[in-house]
Formats: C-alpha cells, sequence, structure tokens
C-alpha cells in the first residue's frame, strides 16, 4: 500500500476501533475503500482484538490467591494464561486472567463465568474443569484444569488419518452435545480451543467465554470488535450478526473437522474478508475431492454440518453418532468411474471453469482479455515468448511448427529453425537480437534429455550452447545464461555461447528451481523453490495413499556469482514470474493446491535487493485456466497462455512392424464427442478400440473401428459401467456395472452378443481388474489390503479365484498397473517426484522368481505404465510440467524412444497385435491471449 | 550524566569496531543501548503532547555527553569516529524498530539484537532512515509517532503512554497495533 492508502487505511482503522460491535458493523459497512485497505484495516482491526489493551506485566514468579503464577501458556482477546499450581491442594492448574476491558464491564463478566462454570458442572470427562473464579481488586481470572498437550491447531497443516479424524471428532461432538443438552453454547470452537492430551484425549476449552453481553441487553453477541477472535471459524449466521446457537457450534466444529481431514480449510482465502464472504456464500468442495481416503459417510456428514441452513446441520448428537458408524475402508468416491476421472484430472490439465462466488466487487477494472491466436485442440498453443519490445510473439503448436506472429497485425510464419524440436519454453535476449530455446529433440532416442540452443530474432540457424539443462534464462548483458539441470535441482550459470558450467545453488532430490528470472542490473537470480513434501501418513495409512504430490513452495533470490540467498519468503507460488525493470514481478499462482485455475498476480520487489515490499496482490479474478505468461520488457504488453475447456477422447497412432523402436505414427483423434471418452481394450482382431463414454448420460461401453467415424454400442443402459477388458480367449468382454449404488458389480458378456452375465456380485472400489487379451493371458484383480496389494486370478466363467500373489503397498492411482502378454508378471509404477522405479511382481510363485524393481534414469513422476504387445517392453507416462510425456522403455528401465508429449499423463492400450496403440487425451484447446489494462 | 560503562571500554570497543571486528560492535550495541533508552526518557520527561523528537538529535546528544565523560576517544579523526558512531546508533534503532514490529509469535524467537553487514559503512544514513519512517508515520497521524517512540525508545508500557497522552489504554493499544503493522510492511524485515 502507498502513504496515501495507508492514510485513508488509518481514517478508518482510527474511528473503526474506537467503536462497538454493532456500531462498528454499520460503519465498516458504509466505507468505500479500496479492497486492499479494507482487508488492512479487517485485519488490523483483528489485532486490535487479540491485543489486551495494556500488555500487561508478566506475572510469572507472582502469587495470585493461592496459585504460584509460572509460566506464560498464551495470551489473547479474553486475556493470558499462565501455568500455576496449588500448593494448598498439591496440583497443577491454569490461571485465565480476563483482560481489564471485560472486567470493566460486570455484566459482561459474570455471564461468561457462570457459562463457564455451567459447562466445567457438566462434569464432562471432554470438557475442562473450572476450579473457581478468584476475585481481586483490579483483577479477576479463573483457574481451571491445566491441560498438557496441543492444541489441535497443530495438526491442521496436514490431512490426519481417518481413524484419529472419527476419535477426536468424536470426544468433541459428545462434549458439545451435553453442553448443548442444557443450553450451553460455546460459540468459539476453534483449533485453538480443542485441546489433545498425549494419551489421546481431548479437551475443549473455553466454554462459553467468548459469548461476550449477549442476552438481556440486546446486543449482538458479535461482542466488541465485531469480529469477535478469528473469523475462520465462525458459522455463516454469526458472520451475519446474529446470534450464535448450538447449530453453530456444529458449524465450528465441521469446518475444524474439514481442516483436519484434508489439511485445508474449506474457505480458505487470502485475506478475511474474502473467507467471510466465503464462510456466507460459498459451499465447499467435497473433502474427498481433496483427499481421497474420506469415507462417503464423514464426506457427507461434514457437508451436511457446513450447511448455509443451520436447521439442515445435524445435531453434536448425531455427529457423534455419524462417526461412530464410519469405518476406514469406504472411500467417498466408490464410484468408480468418478475414481478414474478425477484421477486423470487431478493429473491433467482438465479446464475445469469453477466460477467461484466472490463476495465483493473489485473496484478495480477487471483485466481483459483479447484472443490473439486460434488453434484448436490438436495444435493447442504450448508456450509463447513475447520480444522485449513487445512487437513480435513467438509460439510453438503441439506436434508442430514455432510461430513467429507479429503484433501489429498478426501475420504469422513458422520458424524453419526450429523444426523438429520439442520446445519447453523460449525466452529472448534483452536486446531482442537472440531468442534462448529449452527444448528436446523430438523422438530421441536412448535418453531424454532437455537442451538449450540460442537462436538468431531472425531466424537464422540455430546453435546448442547447453546439453542437458532446463529452465534457461539469458542474463540482461546477454552474457550468461542461469539454468538448471534436467530435474530442476541444481542452478547453474554458463557462459551464453556455452563452455564452463559453474554450479551456484543446489537442493535434493525432489527440489526444484523454476521460474527463473533476472534482476536488471544482471546481479541477482530469483526463483521458486519448490520442495517435495514425503507423504507422512502413507505408509501407515495406504487408504490415504492416493499418489497425489505436495510440495511447500517460496521465493527466493540469490547473488549470481555466489548464490547466497539475498530475498526469501516462505509459501510462495509463483509460476511462470516476468521481472520488471522497476522491481515489480508478475507471476501465475493457482486459486488453491491442485487447482488448475490460474490467476495473474503482481509483487513489488526491491530491484536492488529482491525483497518484497508488501504483499503480492492478485490482480486478475476471472477463473481462467491461465498457464503461461510474457511480458515486453517494460510490462506495457503482457501474454497468456490459456486454455479452453475440454473432454477426454479418444486417440489411437500406429506403430511400426516389430523389432522396430515403437514411434507414434499417425497419431489421430478417434472420438470427437464433448463428453468423457476413455480407452480400455481392443476387440481380438486389432481393428476397433473398446471404449467408455458417457454421451448417452451415464457411461456405457462402445466399439468404434479405427477407420471408422461413427461407434458401435456394446453395452448399453442406464446405468454406469466401465473397465472394460476382453478376456484372453477373445470370447468374453469383462467390466464393472454399478446398478445400485453403492455395489459394484463385475459382469460378463459374450463379445459377439448375447445376454450379460453377473461374475462377482460386489467388487468394492478396489477391484480394479485387468486382463492379457493374449492367448497365454489371464486376467488378474488388484485389491489392498492394510499395507500389501493382493493380486488374485480372475477366470472370465467361473470368477475370482486364488491369491496369485501379495505386495508391499506403493502409492498407485486406478489403472496405473498393468499384466505382462503372457500373463506371469504385473508390473507397478511408483509415484515419486524424485525418482521412476518400476516394481515387477511374478505372478506365480513357482517360477521361483522374485519381484525385481527397474529403474527408469532421467526420469520421475510416473503415472501409468502398459505393457507393449510384444511384451518387450512398457509404455510409460509421467507427468512433467503440468503435462503429460510418454516414453517407450525397455525391460532393463532403458528408455528407447520419447514418444510424444501429451496435454494429460495418460495411460496406453497396446493392440494385441502390436500394430496400433488407443489412448485418452485431452480436447482442450490453448490459445495466446492479450492482457489488457493491467 | 551518564556513569555506566568504563569510559575507556567504549572507546576501546569503538575503535575494535571501526576495524570491522562483529564482536565488538554487538557489544557496543549491549552497552549503548541502556543508555540510549534512559537519555531518551529523560530527554523527554516532561515535555511531552504533542512534542516528538528526532532520532538524529537524540543520537547526537548521546554522542556528546559520551565525548563529555570521555567514554569515546577525542583525539585525531574525531569526525570519522563520530560517523562510525551515528552509524552504529542508527542501526540500533533501526534495529529496535524491526523487532518491535515483528508479530508477537517471532518476537519470542531470540534474535540477535544486531545484524552486522559484512562492511561497516560510517554515516549517518541509517538515523536518517530512522527519521524519515517516523515523520512517514507522523503524516499519518502525530500519535502514531509518538506511540512508537515512547513505546521503542524510551520503553514505556501502555499505561504508561496512556497517562502520558490522556488518553484510554485501549486508544494507545489500537495506535500500536496500526503503528506495528505499518512498520512490519514499511522495513519488510526479511525472516532471517
Amino acid at each position: 500500500m502507498n502513504d496515501q492508502q495507508w492514510g485513508q487505511a488509518w481514517e478508518i482503522y482510527g474511528a473503526a476501533a474506537e467503536m462497538d460491535g454493532a456500531e462498528r458493523l454499520s460503519f465498516l459497512a458504509s466505507q468505500s475503500a479500496e479492497p486492499e485497505v479494507l482487508d488492512e484495516v479487517l485485519s488490523m482491526l483483528q489485532e486490535a482484538q487479540n491485543t489486551p489493551g495494556n500488555e500487561p506485566a508478566l506475572r510469572t514468579g507472582s502469587r495470585f490467591g493461592r496459585y504460584e503464577v509460572g509460566e506464560l501458556l498464551g495470551s489473547g482477546g479474553m486475556g493470558c494464561v499462565y501455568a500455576a499450581s496449588d500448593p494448598e491442594l498439591d496440583r497443577k492448574a491454569a490461571i485465565k486472567f480476563l483482560s481489564p476491558e471485560l472486567t470493566d464491564s460486570d455484566r459482561g463478566v459474570e455471564r461468561l463465568i457462570r457459562e463457564a462454570k455451567a459447562a466445567s458442572a457438566l462434569n464432562h470427562p471432554h470438557i475442562i474443569t473450572v476450579y473457581e473464579v478468584i476475585r481481586a481488586p483490579r483483577d479477576v481470572a479463573i483457574a481451571m484444569e491445566l491441560v498438557e498437550g496441543r492444541a489441535l491447531r497443530k495438526f491442521c497443516g496436514a490431512p490426519v488419518k481417518i481413524p484419529q479424524l472419527i476419535d477426536w471428532g468424536r470426544q468433541i461432538a459428545q462434549a458439545l452435545a451435553a453442553a448443548h443438552q442444557r443450553n450451553i453454547i460455546h460459540r468459539d470452537v476453534k483449533p485453538e480451543n480443542l485441546m489433545v492430551r498425549d494419551d489421546g484425549i481431548t479437551k475443549v476449552l473455553d466454554f462459553g467465554l467468548a459469548a461476550q453481553f449477549d442476552g438481556d441487553d440486546q446486543k449482538r453477541p458479535a461482542d466488541r470488535s465485531g469480529f469477535g477472535g478469528t473469523l475462520n471459524y465462525m458459522s455463516p449466521e454469526q458472520i451475519g450478526g446474529d446470534r450464535a446457537t448450538a447449530a453453530s457450534d456444529v458449524f465450528s466444529l465441521g469446518v475444524v473437522l474439514y481442516e483436519l481431514a484434508t489439511g485445508t480449510h474449506p474457505f480458505r482465502s487470502d485475506s478475511p474478508i474474502d473467507t467471510g464472504s466465503a464462510i456466507a456464500h460459498t459451499e465447499p468442495k467435497p473433502p474427498s475431492s481433496l483427499h481421497r481416503a474420506i469415507p462417503a459417510s464423514i464426506d457427507s456428514l461434514l457437508l451436511r454440518m457446513l450447511s448455509k441452513d443451520p436447521g439442515k446441520r445435524p445435531t453434536a448428537t448425531e455427529v457423534d453418532r455419524q462417526l461412530s458408524i464410519s469405518e476406514l475402508g469406504k472411500p467417498a468416491r466408490s464410484n468408480a468411474i468418478s475414481w478414474l476421472v478425477a484421477a486423470v484430472a487431478v493429473l491433467a490439465i482438465t479446464s475445469l471453469l469453477t466460477y467461484a462466488f466472490r463476495g465483493r466487487a473489485v473496484s478495480k477494472a477487471e483485466p481483459q482479455f483479447v484472443q490473439l491466436t486460434r488453434q484448436v485442440s490438436e495444435n493447442r498453443v504450448t508456450t509463447a515468448a513475447l520480444s522485449p519490445d513487445g512487437n513480435t510473439l513467438l509460439f510453438a503448436t503441439f506436434g508442430g511448427p514455432v510461430y513467429r506472429r507479429r503484433m501489429d497485425d498478426g501475420l504469422s510464419q513458422p520458424v524453419d529453425a526450429l523444426k523438429g524440436l520439442r520446445v519447453d519454453r523460449m525466452v529472448w535476449f534483452h536486446d531482442g537480437s537472440r531468442v534462448l530455446i529449452n527444448g528436446s529433440m523430438a523422438g530421441a532416442r536412448d535418453k531424454y534429455q532437455p537442451d538449450i540452443w540460442v537462436m538468431p530474432a531472425d531466424g537464422g540457424s540455430l546453435q546448442e550452447v547447453l546439453s542437458g539443462g532446463a529452465n534457461g534464462t539469458p542474463s540482461p548483458d546477454g552474457s550468461r545464461i542461469a539454468f538448471t539441470s534436467a530435474d530442476g535441482s541444481v542452478l547453474s550459470l554458463a557462459p551464453a555461447s556455452g563452455g564452463e558450467r559453474r554450479q551456484i545453488r543446489s537442493g535434493g532430490q525432489g527440489t526444484t528451481f523454476t521460474s527463473l528470472f533476472w534482476s536488471t542490473d544482471g546481479k541477482r537470480i530469483t526463483f521458486q523453490h519448490a520442495e517435495y513434501v514425503p507423504p507422512v501418513n502413507l505408509e501407515s495409512d495406504p487408504a490415504s495413499g492416493f499418489a497425489i504430490n505436495r510440495y511447500q513452495y517460496s521465493y527466493e533470490s540469490v547473488d549470481a556469482d555466489s548464490g547466497n540467498r539475498l530475498a526469501f519468503a516462505k509459501n510462495f507460488v509463483m509460476e511462470s514470474a516476468c521481472g520488471l525493470p522497476d522491481g515489480r514481478v508478475l507471476f501465475l499462482r493457482n486459486s488453491t493446491e491442485q487447482s488448475y485455475i490460474y490467476h495473474l498476480w503482481i509483487l513489488r520487489t526491491d530491484p536492488h535487493t529482491g525483497r518484497l515490499l508488501d504483499q503480492p496482490r492478485q490482480v486478475t479474478h476471472e477463473d481462467y485456466a491461465l498457464h503461461e505468461l510474457s511480458a515486453s520488457a517494460d510490462g506495457q504488453e503482457v501474454i497468456a497462455l490459456r486454455r479452453g475447456n475440454g473432454h477426454p477422447n479418444v486417440y489411437v497412432a500406429d506403430l511400426p512392424p516389430p523389432r522396430q523402436y515403437p514411434r507414434f505414427r499417425r497419431v489421430r483423434r478417434l472420438t470427437f464427442r464433448d463428453t468423457d471418452e476413455y480407452p480400455h481394450a481392443w476387440t481380438p482382431d486389432g481393428r476397433s478400440v473398446i471404449f467408455e463414454s458417457n454421451r448417452n448420460g451415464n457411461f456405457d461401453l462402445f466399439r468404434q473401428d479405427i477407420d471408422q467415424t461413427d461407434a458401435q454400442p456394446l453395452v448399453v443402459s442406464n446405468h454406469t459401467k466401465v473397465l472394460a477388458h476382453v478376456s484372453p480367449d477373445g470370447k468374453w468382454l469383462l467390466y464393472n456395472q454399478q446398478e445400485k449404488k453403492p455395489a459394484w458389480e463385475l459382469m460378463r458378456i459374450p463379445l459377439e452378443g448375447g445376454p450379460a452375465a453377473m461374475l462377482l456380485p460386489d467388487v468394492g472400489l478396489a477391484g480394479e481388474y485387468t486382463c492379457a487379451p493374449h492367448a497365454a493371458g489371464r486376467c488378474v484383480m488388484r485389491t489392498v489390503q492394510g499395507k500389501e496389494f493382493i493380486f488374485w486370478d480372475l477366470n472370465p466363467v467361473r470368477g475370482k479365484g486364488r491369491v496369485l500373489v501379495r505386495t508391499a503397498w506403493t502409492p498407485a492411482i486406478m489403472g496405473d498397473w498393468d499384466i505382462s502378454p503372457d500373463g506371469s508378471e504385473v508390473a507397478i509404477p511408483n509415484h515419486d517426484p524424485r525418482n521412476a522405479r518400476i516394481k515387477v511382481v511374478p505372478l506365480d510363485a513357482r517360477g521361483g522368481t522374485a519381484e525385481r524393481t527397474v529403474a527408469i534414469d532421467g526420469l520421475k513422476n510416473l503415472s501409468g505404465v502398459a505393457w507393449a504387445a510384444d511384451g518387450r517392453g512398457w509404455y510409460v507416462a509421467v507427468v512433467g510440467n503440468g503435462r503429460g510425456l510418454l516414453f517407450y522403455v525397455d525391460l532393463e528401465g532403458r528408455i528407447l524412444t520419447n514418444l510424444m508429449e501429451s496435454m494429460t499423463p495418460t495411460f496406453v492400450v497396446p493392440s494385441p497385435d502390436g500394430r496400433h496403440v488407443a489412448f485418452a487425451d485431452w480436447t482442450a484447446s490453448a490459445n495466446v491471449w492479450s492482457v489488457r489494462g493491467l | 550524566m551518564l556513569p555506566t560503562p568504563a569510559p575507556n571500554t567504549l572507546a576501546l570497543l569503538m575503535a575494535d569496531f571501526r576495524k570491522g571486528d562483529k564482536a565488538a560492535a554487538n557489544r557496543l550495541v549491549e552497552l549503548l543501548y541502556p543508555e540510549l533508552r534512559k537519555l531518551a526518557a529523560a530527554k523527554m520527561r516532561g515535555e511531552r503532547r504533542e512534542h516528538t523528537w528526532q532520532p538524529t538529535l537524540l543520537v547526537n546528544e548521546l554522542y556528546l555527553a559520551l565525548v563529555k565523560i570521555k567514554a569515546l576517544g577525542d583525539a585525531g579523526d574525531a569526525d570519522q569516529e563520530k560517523a562510525a558512531f551515528l552509524g552504529l546508533a542508527g542501526r540500533i534503532m533501526k534495529r529496535l524498530l524491526i523487532d518491535h514490529s515483528r508479530p508477537l509469535c517471532r518476537r519470542a524467537e531470540k534474535v540477535q539484537l544486531l545484524q552486522m553487514p559484512d562492511q561497516f559503512s560510517p554515516g549517518v544514513e541509517n538515523v536518517q532512515f530512522v527519521d524519515q519512517v517516523l515523520s512517514r508515520l507522523g503524516a499519518i497521524n502525530p500519535i502514531l509517532r509518538s506511540v512508537v517512540e515512547m513505546r521503542v525508545f524510551e520503553g514505556l508500557n501502555g499505561d504508561e503512554i496512556a497517562q502520558q497522552l490522556g488518553c484510554s489504554p485501549r486508544t494507545v493499544a489500537n495506535h500500536w497495533t496500526f503503528a506495528k503493522r505499518w512498520l512490519e510492511k514499511e522495513l519488510a524485515a526479511p525472516p532471517l
């Protein structure tokens, strides 16, 4: 904020701070100011609320009543809490000294003490016990049970295990239920007020203490500040200024449990006013969409607790009961297809355009997006770079050329020098004479390696300057290049002509340095530092092991010579950053972790030190799937890549004859629908793809000849059918069907027509199976039990048979594994951002072969593996930079072909004759848009 | 007067400090901070109400006081000596502002009082910086500035400030919350 804005902030804050609840609310509501000024005012009011008026002298070491006062445990709007000991009764206690503002108003303090005592009198094991109220001439203090443990706040950052959640949730719900029966309302349920002892017993603190001055005197319970304590756990009715009821406590508990279950606050936003608005207006996402292990019953329970309408919320007693009957092992998405779709969506670049409600008008005009390129999804724009003078745009298209476009008249011409390159990123030199090209040779054999080239801006011949580097960015004087290793974990410098590299910063496996840019004086390099956070719960809780990787992001600026850190900011997501000469940084940030909705943000930094001058400001609010940013040197012209809406559709490609390295030829789209279509199998003749599609409303099974434009229905009805596979003898088509939720049945139907028969009445969610469609092949089913995968024999006629093999569980997504064509082994990918490993497990132990792990050098983030039809290699899919890459590797893990880039990391379905593959890819277009009016 | 540190100690430390000895700098801070505080408090007593002081003047006075009791060397390159002293004093004040503007949770961590730069540059820019920061805050509202001065440099508590300013402790707290926030943003102290 500038001085003028601060002045305005003071005007509003200074006046509001002196007002009481209702008056303050209406005063604030009447103020018109820029959102950031108001946000600042609100958070200061909140802070002032939590600061005791006259930070009292430390009482440690003094005596109060008969208590000896010990260390300060905490302080807040209510006063300070100290540990204490009672020598008479020889017990420990906690003493809360109520702050003078409270004690000044005797009616308020009496009422509050009465409630605290009443709650304590319930003598409930999960409600803290109040020992006594001590009145001294100047102080009122409450002596109570000392809980030695931790506040639930400590556990809010990451999902807790489901049994843990249920245990804590039940204890708290029981405490609230007991209080509510006596008409005692807590009013301030939040993680800070919920303690868990080391023995696992939880205690609810501060019953009724949040309530002030309500009741007889008709004042709102919203208390002195108008925003008492924190807003984050308030119910919509409390935010609206209504009195808190038992249902309000249930809402607040819902927020707490949601946060514990998912690791994310359901109404998370950047400012108090947005959070308040979200609580009042926005429907939270189902918890299971954030964390897959959450059982359906808990999923719906939490959503009911968070109903905007208090009447629709369960009572605390119901919450306890619901939690008690929720068991582990029934993930919410008992609908397998939604799991599958979600799995792909999570890893994929979806164009989920969720128009989140924003409760306040944005006072500054929203920047306008004007479309520049008009590419369809098959040759969408993959990356783009604007020249420093803003006159020329380079953009690369999927599978096709890079174009040079004149910005004034739009004339575009292909750049021949870049033919055959798969371009990842282009960065102009500051004088506009040359362009640094990051990319790789399309279809390169033997290895996957990104390289860096320099291209004269006029399109002259390309010069490779760095082999095996990524994220290359030229220094302002054009003499040096900052770049990272292929995996992004090492930051180095090299002369722009190539030559000796000097490492200036390095992280461990799983570290990535991205969004590199130089300071204008060439002395600093700024970047986003992402640190992989290994899963905490996975080992002990396989059910929560859905393979979603988490990262810790920060902003970092280092000295270009020494690599010494000059500026740093924690928890700072900064994708696709453009540094401007005045120290401003334009960048993209997504609305929530895992979201593909990105907004444009701007950050002011000190141009000399790189230090943050204030908090970044969000400048676009429309929810678009933005994914790359480029700006002219003066920041006047800004372009962004924007994805459109799309669906997974079926694509096919031809493969070369046997004994040649597979390479995709004639990649073409088979289905042209605005619906979701996933291929799973081929007909035995290798002519038609068998796929599922929801074109008729629910998922049905179809087949389509690869040279035809129409699909034939295979199994069509009004309930969901998914996961089709063909039996090894080619006679049967197996599929999962859901006639009545939640049970899935495994069905069988003759491929050449005839009645369907049930093979297994309830396969459960994890009843994933696959078949090797070859004479020697077989079908197997995979289930999860404890820390193991179990592979079962699956006979197309007799059904589920014996256990073939068990192996240690690893993070997985549905359909990521495959069986070898001869039916002897299964291959399971790891999902790790640090390396790529395939575990090969023999299905028949009698062969005496042990399971083995195959490492693939140079890759990480495996998302799926499929066996080639001849059994001599695998098609592997990896996630990289928000897109999918497909490789063909041999059984020793050597990369033989870098097959293609897709929009989604996807699974490949080879035809049994080895002549074709089918796969799903997203049909969204992506184009360059100009951002105007920033 | 300022009887506390042995005169020689200060002079010797100043000499070491000017040679770039960081340990000497830290020791100097420990010695000088209480003096600065005392001086500020003594100076302001009875002069309150709408009155704000200039950090530059204050530091100058401290310097003169120390010279008077021969706590500092007085011969030779007095100008350089003084410049070095002013630089150091300015740093102390800036550091105090930064420490006070930290959120509570971070203030509780043990923070070394003075983060020394690799190279010490003598001069008055740091005092002037403190001057500028305070006058910008004063431009928003003069009371904000007074509250910061009394709290940060004189070490008064809320009640004492309220008495001096003739208002309620709550009002002082409200002002302090705002000023703290403003300082935090303005000084943009990087997490060290």
